[in-house]
């Protein structure tokens, strides 16, 4: 079994946001790489691509869902976390229904953040051995280790994938 | 009818008097008659006159057996004369019964010396050619002269004779004195004309006699009273004198005659002038009475303070208005302004003591008028009473006459100062409605803008924890943290607070601003919805543009409006197309900042209406916003207008304000 670091690419107009969400995920563990538009996303993804991508919703030029469809028709299957600030009715729905594993909120939870991330690369992980794990043997497993969150007398660390016992 | 008539018994009356020995009449009247007819009717109506006179004429003479020559003959005088005074007397006088000095000297010249002159003439070259002439220089001169008298006495009589009649009524007084004349007169004339012997003793004395009398018909009863006097000491006269008596005997009798006729021509003529200037003079003091009595009502009608001062400042003249308020205000500066105050210490005084503002301005603006630096001075000012605060309106303007001075005006305009102070504060009522509505439509975008700082903090602040918990702690990085949520929660705050300027109802602050900067935070504003809205906005906004004066929330709020209309105006449009261009530039008169957009344009018919009062295109709008956008822009002294882009589509609104004052 071994670990590696995910590798999480983050999508928002707003510096002080990226700075303080890469800030977060370094902490958790987590590889960053910031865009701060659609545009630039797609740009890098074709020479590198994250294990999942943090989508804000309110983006100049393409909005989130578009990049979304755009990663889709560019036959990305990139496991897609979309976050807003702007709630509407009718957009998670929507969010999810374009195929984004996750649709949260702003101001961003660590905890929420961090479980959907995971979630989202399990399944995309996952995905190809059926519905909700459960792989074959013979299938390696690898092992996605997300440190422990640093505040004291909460839950255990979630989403601690080891193997399956 | 009546002319023929007077003519008829004026002619018998003539025929019957002739001076002793002369074929004169002693009084001949018809002339006159007639020439006071010809001058009170039309030129078109004479002919009936004159062919109605000619038979009375001539069955006259023939009553009296007087050959049908001399008829023809004096009938070719007579009318000859009346007709030539006519003419000449109208040519000078338009109006002929208003008797002045000109008419009177025309009457006299025309009627009574150059017609009867030249009349007289033709008569006694004619009586000389059929032989009947006997001392033809006398007879001429006789017959001048009396017709002359006949004219004098006649013609101001008749003319005057509606004005007479017309008399408001008579007092006791004056119809005593009215008797009295005539009394007096006949009393006199008999003594000197009918009583006495004939002598040449009595001859210088007496003949004064009846002057004071006739200087008191004169005086007292004008052209008429003067007129008729004369023709009843005439008539006595040439009674005396038909009878031998009188002070005229000592000579032939035709000399007689014209010295008697001479004598009464000299006491008529010069009285008659007098009578004639104290007509004239009666009138111009009546309507100079007029005048300042109309001139007085004008002034104290007059709902407003009016004062007149002259060139040093004392008050010459005050209406009613400002006597009263000087009496009952008993207020500082109005107070001791009566007439013969001096205005300009008035408020020397008022600056000194009160020292204030308004006493200063009015002092110089009336010291600019009265020293011809200024043609008109105005200002506003205010003050307490015990009823409240009044507000009034003082002007002054210069005296339009050589020795200088100037007129001033206080009105009180409390009421339209109200109703203006009212009428603003509806409109910054109206503007703070609309710009909470819009704040409103943005609100979702709002809580976007203020969910941004936070959720940095947040992620922040568990970062953060996530660090401590690290062996080593790297402080460096926990400073970072830190500060960064200090800035986030600085950007919210300006958010909080930028939205707080913006509904809040407040009065006016003017202050220089950059208008660029200006755009900039109304952009951030409404940043959120404009990428809500999908809307690219580009800007290009000039660098060292002078300042302009307003009011930060009200620019704010106009141009948020032009910015979300354009963003409506573009909401059915292609991406492409969803660009909204904020241009800033340098203009002649300030500085202009336009809003364009590539959207539906405006239509034709809209165009004019745009900036009304609830005209709207939208489905749902109110119609408000653009045209408190203008009454804001046209309170900055500004102008707000739109234009439909030529080349590609869409409108664009501009916006120019003046710049501020010292800044070039």
């Amino acid at each position: 079994m071994r670990a590696h670091r995910l590798l999480v690419a983050i999508v928002d107009d707003e510096e002080p946001v990226r700075k303080a969400l890469r800030r977060l995920f370094l902490a958790a563990g987590i590889d960053v790489e910031t865009f701060a538009s659609g545009d630039e996303l797609l740009e890098s993804v074709k020479t590198n691509r994250p294990d999942c991508a943090v989508i804000d919703l309110h983006l100049p030029g393409s909005t989130g869902l578009e990049v979304q469809q755009r990663l889709a028709r560019a036959g990305v299957h990139l496991p897609t976390v979309i976050i807003t600030g702007h709630d509407q009715p009718g957009t998670a729905e929507r969010a999810l229904a374009a195929g984004a594993s996750a649709y949260l909120c702003k101001p961003l939870d660590e905890d929420r953040l961090l479980d959907a991330i995971e979630s989202a690369v399990r399944e995309a992980r996952g995905g190809g051995c059926g519905e909700g794990g459960g792989c074959g043997e013979g299938e390696e497993v690898e092992e996605v280790e997300i440190a422990a969150s640093g505040h004291s007398g909460s839950r255990p660390a979630a989403g601690l994938l080891g193997p399956k016992s | 009818m009546a002319v023929a008539l007077c003519y008829f018994l004026g002619s018998l009356l003539g025929l019957s008097l002739p001076f002793p020995s002369t074929q004169i009449s002693a009084i001949w009247l018809p002339n006159a008659i007639l020439l006071a007819v010809l001058l009170l009717t039309p030129r078109r109506r004479w002919w009936i006159y004159l062919l109605a006179v000619f038979p009375v004429h001539l069955l006259a003479q023939m009553l009296k057996e007087i050959p049908l020559q001399i008829v023809l003959i004096n009938f070719a005088g007579n009318t000859g004369e009346a007709l030539l005074g006519a003419v000449a007397i109208l040519h000078f006088t338009a109006e002929p019964r208003r008797f002045d000095r000109k008419t009177m000297l025309a009457v006299m010249v025309f009627g009574g010396l150059v017609a009867p002159a030249l009349s007289s003439l033709g008569v006694a070259a004619l009586f000389a050619w059929i032989g009947l002439g006997t001392a033809p220089f006398l007879t001429w001169l006789l017959r001048l002269l009396t017709d002359a008298l006949a004219v004098l006495t006649l013609v101001p009589s008749i003319l005057l004779a509606r004005q007479v009649f017309r008399r408001r009524t008579l007092s006791p007084w004056r119809m005593a004195e009215a008797a009295a004349l005539p009394v007096g007169l006949l009393v006199v004339g008999m003594l000197i004309f009918v009583g006495p012997e004939a002598g040449p003793g009595r001859t210088s004395i007496q003949l004064y006699a009846p002057f004071p009398l006739l200087l008191w018909a004169a005086v007292r009863f004008g052209l008429p009273g003067i007129s008729l006097s004369v023709l009843l000491l005439d008539a006595l006269a040439v009674y005396g004198a038909i009878h031998g008596r009188g002070p005229f005997t000592a000579q032939l009798p035709i000399e007689n005659a014209t010295s008697l006729v001479l004598f009464l021509l000299a006491v008529c003529v010069p009285l008659q002038l007098l009578a004639a200037l104290l007509a004239e003079y009666a009138i111009a003091q009546k309507e100079h009475r007029r005048a300042e009595t109309l001139h007085g009502a004008v002034l104290t009608s007059l709902h407003d303070h009016i004062g007149v001062i002259d060139r040093a400042g004392v008050i010459i003249e005050a209406n009613e208005s400002w006597q009263g308020f000087v009496r009952d205000s008993g207020l500082f500066w109005m107070n001791r302004a009566s007439v013969g105050v001096n205005y300009l210490e008035v408020c020397r005084s008022a600056v000194r003591d009160n020292r204030d503002a308004s006493s200063e301005q009015a002092l110089a603006g009336l010291e600019a008028i009265l020293g011809g630096d200024r043609n008109r001075f105005q200002m506003e000012y205010t003050f307490l009473t015990s009823s409240g605060e009044l507000w009034f309106e003082m002007s002054a303007e210069p005296l339009q006459r050589p020795e200088g001075g100037a007129v001033i005006r206080h009105t009180d305009v409390t009421g339209r100062k109200q109703a203006e102070l009212e009428s603003r504060e509806q409109r910054m009522a109206l503007a703070h409605l609309t710009r909470v509505a819009m704040l409103g439509e943005l609100s979702g975008a709002m809580a976007h803008e203020l969910n941004q700082p936070l959720t940095a903090i947040l992620s922040n602040a568990q970062a953060g924890q996530r660090l401590l918990a690290r062996e080593p702690v790297d402080l460096a990085e926990i400073r970072e943290v830190l500060k960064d949520i200090a800035d986030d929660d600085r950007r919210a705050g300006a958010v909080i607070h930028r939205l707080r300027a913006m509904l809040k109802k407040e009065e006016l602050a003017l202050q220089p601003l950059d208008l660029g900067e200006v755009a900039r935070e109304v952009l951030d504003l409404a940043r959120s919805d404009l990428i809500t809205r999908n809307v690219l906005v580009t800007t290009r906004l000039s660098p060292g543009l002078p300042p302009v004066r307003g009011d930060r929330v009200q620019l704010q709020q106009v141009l948020l409006n032009l910015m979300l209309n354009a963003c409506e105006s573009i909401a059915i449009s292609e991406p492409p197309e969803r660009r909204v261009t904020v241009t800033t530039t340098r203009v002649a008169d300030g500085v202009q900042i336009s809003v364009g957009d590539r959207g539906t344009g405006i239509a034709a018919d809209a165009m004019n209406r745009l900036f009304e009062p609830f005209f709207t295109t939208k489905p749902h709008g109110l119609g408000l916003g653009l045209s408190i956008c203008r009454s804001i822009v046209t309170d900055h002294g500004g102008r707000l207008w739109a234009t439909n882009n030529e080349e590609k589509g869409g409108a664009t609104f501009h916006l120019v304000l003046p710049a501020a004052e010292g800044a070039r």
